[in-house]
């Protein structure tokens, strides 16, 4: 496997040590409030969670030594391939709801704080245009009692580390998301069933079936990031996305 | 790793009027709903009575602490820039056509470091927004609906919530207001809906693994110096809660900080400085 590259110096150990096979595991979230995903088929992509927690629950301050994005290896976590770029392909797929779910629509709003106005120095403020406009911004929740998905790891360390996880989804500081209990429970399956089923059920860079020699369908091609962190577009390319 | 959590349960000693964020602005009816989130109930989608917790958020945690670092600070009228003033008390809007510095990440952290209600909120500077906020409120009423999550975070409300369902809770007020002419034709009636007074919440405070204690310490000054209002007709009583149990927090280490860098503090303020060597919020 090629080695990951983008990597903060604080990481590098691990990532010289990539576990490349583990137990395979279901893992579920179950949620407390609704959550708001931010991809369109309500998918919530766990390596992200992971490597996020990883960062989170680091003893010691992280050096991102300026980078835009950094990869951050998930020691619990195989990983199962590794791009030309060094970027790697994570064995989780993502969550997705499971049992009676219901979509919906909240609102939140953004106010200038008209009462307290006095305490500035200008008391001069459009409330209809411009940047101090009130605005009420709508939300897509999705309101699930379980989030599932499947990893390839060691149960033990992914436990530890999702229970740093409180919220899933945007807006958890608005109590979205909220996840009452984490689940990790290790099944019997062979690993390799358990690879393509997570291969169906997240985001593969087109890159990764022309190396394995694997068909792939065009009619799941998108682009897309398919590596945490997510946001990085940068990083964004042609991959496969999960059927809807 | 076990997050910092803590839970308080709030009880309602006058009814509460909240309105939905759903059908508040264009509600084609005369009374204005209760608050609702979306649930199944028995396999049927239901809009079911809630309350927001970014309006709890706002009136529990921003407002409370920000009133009581100006008050702290000696800041009153104008004394800070509009955006400073937006920044604490709505979270602050990014300025239009504004560019994030290169160094975005670092000044951010020493945002938060020198003014700990800020790392625990989070919010925005003309041009960047500043590091993920160290607070997540969730909240659930204790009611049947939501029983089943108050045996995660609170099983000892659970048999008290299984007692009541929320919509027996609910109650309408009509209100009138008039000019004060002689004709009654001018009078307008408005109707809302109500939780009813006796109805408790439990709301829970998580915080990031990092939390250090001053951020901790702003969170109990918040709790401490909240007025009890929640919802909307304030004016009228309505919304007036109290702790039925207070959460355990030591607001000593931001008091202390408060005291030990009141000039750098209230210089950040007015400058928009923020403590850092930038102007980050422009007057």
């Amino acid at each position: 496997m090629r080695p990951l590259s983008h990597v903060p110096q604080n990481f590098r150990p691990h990532a010289e040590r990539l576990r490349t096979t583990g137990v395979p595991c279901v893992i579920r979230a179950t949620l407390g409030t609704p959550y708001v995903p931010a991809e369109p088929d309500g998918a919530v992509h766990l390596d992200s969670l992971l490597a996020w927690a990883f960062v989170a629950t680091r003893p010691y301050p992280i050096r991102f030594e300026g980078r835009p994005a950094s990869v951050v290896p998930i020691p619990p976590l195989a990983v199962l391939w590794v791009s030309p770029e060094g970027l790697p392909l994570f064995a989780a797929s993502d969550l997705y709801p499971q049992g009676a779910t219901l979509r919906g629509r909240e609102y939140w709003h953004r106010r200038y704080p008209v009462d307290r106005a006095e305490l500035g120095t200008r008391l001069r403020a459009s409330l209809t245009a411009g940047r101090w406009k009130e605005y009420r911004i709508p939300l897509s929740t999705i309101r699930a009692p379980v989030l599932q998905g499947l990893a390839l790891g060691d149960p033990d360390g992914l436990r530890d580390l999702l229970q740093s996880v409180s919220h899933v989804g945007k807006k958890g500081a608005m109590g979205f998301g909220r996840v009452l209990e984490w689940a990790v429970e290790p099944r019997a399956d062979a690993p390799e069933v358990v690879v393509r089923t997570i291969l169906d059920r997240r985001r593969v860079p087109v890159a990764y079936w022309v190396e394995q020699d694997a068909s792939w369908s065009v009619a799941r091609a998108a682009r897309s990031a398919w590596t945490p962190p997510y946001w990085y577009e940068p990083w964004s390319e042609l991959v496969t996305v999960p059927e809807a | 790793m076990t997050l910092p959590r803590v839970r308080a349960i709030l009880e309602a000693v006058r009814p509460i009027a909240h309105g939905d964020t759903l059908t508040g602005i264009d509600n084609a009816t005369n009374t204005r709903l209760f608050m609702r989130t979306g649930m199944l109930l028995d396999g049927k989608p239901a809009r079911v009575p809630d309350l927001s917790e970014n309006a709890l958020r706002a009136v529990m945690v921003r407002r409370p602490l920000h009133d009581h670092l100006l008050t702290t600070l000696g800041l009153g009228a104008a004394s800070i820039p509009q955006s400073v003033l937006n920044l604490l008390f709505s979270g602050g809007n990014m300025a239009s056509g504004a560019k994030a510095p290169s160094d975005e990440v670092g000044l951010g952290h020493a945002v938060r470091r020198v003014y700990p209600s800020l790392a625990l909120l989070g919010g925005a500077v003309d041009g960047f927004v500043l590091p993920r906020s160290r607070l997540r409120l969730s909240a659930w009423p204790v009611a049947a609906e939501y029983a089943w999550a108050l045996a995660h975070v609170a099983p000892d409300l659970v048999e008290a919530a299984r007692t009541v369902s929320i919509f027996d809770l609910l109650a309408e007020e009509t209100r009138t207001r008039g000019t004060g002419a002689e004709s009654s034709g001018n009078q307008m009636l408005y109707t809302y809906e109500t939780l009813a007074a006796g109805t408790r919440v439990v709301v829970e405070f998580t915080l990031d693994a990092h939390t250090p204690p001053e951020v901790t310490g702003a969170l109990a000054v918040a709790l401490e110096q909240w007025d009890g209002f929640l919802g909307g007709q304030g004016r009228q009583g309505r919304g007036r809660m109290v702790f039925a149990e207070r959460p355990a927090l030591d607001p000593g280490p931001y008091l202390d900080h408060l005291a030990g860098h009141a000039d750098a503090l209230r210089e950040g303020l007015v400058t928009g400085r923020l403590g850092t060597e930038r102007v980050l919020c422009a007057p």
